[in-house]
């Protein structure tokens, strides 16, 4: 029990034109500034939506949490709940659970949110692990 | 108990809630038994449901035996019941092919035959009950043909051959792909790209029962084992199609042809390369099906194709020389003959349209009496020649009343081409305001009119010569 669908891709002019650019190999600047174009409507709903907001403030925060003198103290105060000396996998539970939070019962989860959250996973697991292990290593 | 789903119900044929249905029903006679556990046995891949592709996004990886569902499942029963109760999945480990294994390893395997596990089960008929397109048959398939038991999940079963079959064009021939590339793909990360390629793993650690790095370790390893088999399906396939393939016997877009060459598909192809930039300071040249620009050395971007670049790639050539309107449309229209000049008796003139007009209400009025003197046969003799005169209105007049006649061919094609200049500007404009200012219409570098030209003070020298292959 459980199956994928595929989402269906836009059709829309302005979205052609980014396929189009992409296939005559325009720049990535190009390519960029015409799916900013393109995807315009849903990045300002996007602003709205919660899950993506979750996502960019903690984001932000862990930064400041890994320079912290108390780093668990720290993800805590952020609202990410880690045991004592937590590894990614630690961390990464975590972020979803307090992006979840945000999205009691699922109200307000859209696909700019699970997008985002997917994202923040991809760059937090970027940018986090060496702080991570070299805690443990600590 | 019978159970079904009303047809009218929904449009969409998935049938997500019935992991519910089930533990709902599993959980009343667990109670009645005066138990407080009950089990799914689904393989962990399923369950867990990682997302095939990026599109797969939210909901439309169903999550029907997630740990987490499970555990929620649990809590709801718990409550109603007023004591714990747990809803567990003791295969969360296994693949698909280990659950068959499970079965043929205990004599069982004459039950796969009466298994189902189309998504799609509303196309399904009693012969044939899986699609063989769905993410659900292409796992069932492949699980089947890992576990070496495809002797009891007969091929005639399937609408699509998932291994040989030529796989329709779109979503189902996507999946397919998806699913054996992201297996692949998944068969050689390492585990950190491994979670970071499936952010979605984090939900569903808090409820695997161990700490976090281990039970991260064990859905890692499930996934490797998984891909892992996969492979070994596609690598024996190639094996039992060498000659067909050779022969060229197999079907265009089948898994054992994708496996070999992606360029249908495109899943990892490379970008395609960027135009090689032109030497001179300013360029407008054709780039394959679109245009390369620069202006001034600054940065060249790609403008899409359209007429209102065709015109002013010409007008650029032609520098400094004006050029008849019609010698400009003819030397980019598709059709130039478009462009001759029209037999004057074409169309109505202006007194032939006030004659079938006054014909129109003539008409009205003897279809009108002919009703009212119920004489259905003159009626429909009048009704077929007000259509004819209506047809004959429609192709010889515009929406406004005027005569096709009557209208400026020039000032016609003097617009229309001023408007095609005007949008393709406009796109322009978006990567260089500059050079869009610098052939704007009706300014000093570029005179429109019957005989438009580019004449810039200074001249600017442009490259106008198409990119040679090489440059592609």
């Amino acid at each position: 029990m459980g199956h994928q669908r595929l989402g269906k891709l836009p059709r829309t002019r302005s979205w052609l034109e980014v396929v189009a650019l992409i296939q005559n190999g325009a720049s990535a600047d190009q390519v960029a500034h015409a799916t900013i174009l393109a995807a315009e409507i849903d990045l300002r709903k996007a602003a709205r939506a919660a899950g993506l907001v979750e996502t960019v403030w903690l984001l932000c925060q862990l930064p400041f949490t890994a320079r912290a003198t108390d780093f668990e103290r720290s993800l805590l105060d952020c609202g990410l709940a880690v045991p004592n000396e937590p590894g990614v996998l630690d961390l990464t539970s975590a972020f979803s659970a307090a992006v979840d939070a945000r999205l009691h019962n699922n109200r307000g989860r859209t696909e700019n949110s699970s997008t985002s959250w997917g994202d923040g996973h991809r760059r937090r697991g970027q940018s986090t692990s060496p702080c991570a292990s070299t805690r443990h290593a600590g | 108990m019978r159970i079904n789903k009303a047809r009218g119900l929904t449009k969409d044929s998935n049938q997500r809630a019935r992991s519910f249905l089930y533990a709902s029903l599993a959980a009343t006679i667990a109670a009645m038994l005066g138990l407080n556990r009950i089990a799914f046995f689904e393989n962990g891949v399923t369950s867990l449901n990682l997302p095939l592709s990026g599109q797969v996004v939210g909901s439309r990886a169903s999550r029907t035996t997630h740990p987490r569902a499970l555990q929620a499942f649990g809590g709801l029963f718990g409550l109603i019941r007023g004591k714990p109760f747990a809803v567990v999945n003791p295969y969360q480990d296994k693949t698909k092919a280990d659950v068959i294994r499970v079965l043929t390893g205990n004599g069982c395997a004459d039950l796969i035959g009466l298994t189902w596990s189309c998504a799609l089960p509303r196309a399904a008929s009693f012969e044939r009950p899986h699609c063989g397109v769905c993410s659900q048959c292409i796992d069932r398939r492949f699980a089947v043909l890992a576990a070496r038991a495809a002797d009891h999940d007969p091929l005639a079963a399937y609408r699509v051959d998932v291994v040989a079959g030529e796989v329709p064009e779109g979503k189902p021939r996507t999946m397919l792909a998806v699913y054996t590339e992201t297996a692949r793909q998944v068969g050689r990360m390492t585990s950190s790209r491994f979670f970071a390629r499936f952010g979605e793993v984090a939900r569903a650690l808090p409820f695997l029962s161990a700490p976090n790095a281990v039970a991260g370790q064990r859905v890692y390893d499930l996934y490797r084992r998984h891909g892992q088999e996969v492979r070994e399906v596609v690598l024996q396939a190639l094996r039992d199609y060498a000659i067909g393939f050779l022969d060229r016997t197999l079907p265009p877009h089948c898994l054992v042809r994708m496996a070999t060459d992606d360029s249908g598909v495109g899943l990892e192809a490379e970008p395609p390369a960027r135009p090689a930039p032109s030497s001179a300071a300013s360029c407008f040249r054709r780039a394959g099906a679109a245009w390369q620009l620069r202006f001034d050395g600054r940065t060249p971007f790609i403008l899409l194709p359209s007429l209102g670049a065709a015109y002013l790639h010409v007008l650029l050539q032609r520098a400094g020389r004006p050029m008849a309107l019609a010698e400009l449309a003819q030397s980019v229209a598709k059709d130039p003959d478009r462009f001759a000049l029209a037999p004057a008796d074409v169309n109505l003139d202006r007194q032939g349209l006030i004659i079938l007009r006054a014909r129109l209400r003539e008409l009205d009025a003897a279809i009108g009496e002919a009703e009212r003197d119920n004489d259905t046969v003159l009626a429909d003799v009048w009704r077929h020649e007000k259509s004819e005169v209506l047809e004959e209105l429609r192709k010889s007049a515009s929406f406004q009343g005027l005569t096709l006649q009557q209208r400026d061919p020039s000032k016609q094609l003097r617009s229309a081409v001023y408007m095609a200049v005007r949008r393709a500007l406009r796109d322009i404009a978006e990567y260089d305001a500059k050079l869009a200012d610098h052939l704007l219409p009706k300014s000093a570098n570029l005179r429109c009119g019957n005989n438009p030209c580019y004449d810039p003070r200074p001249p600017v020298i442009w490259d106008t010569d198409p990119l040679s292959g090489a440059q592609l």
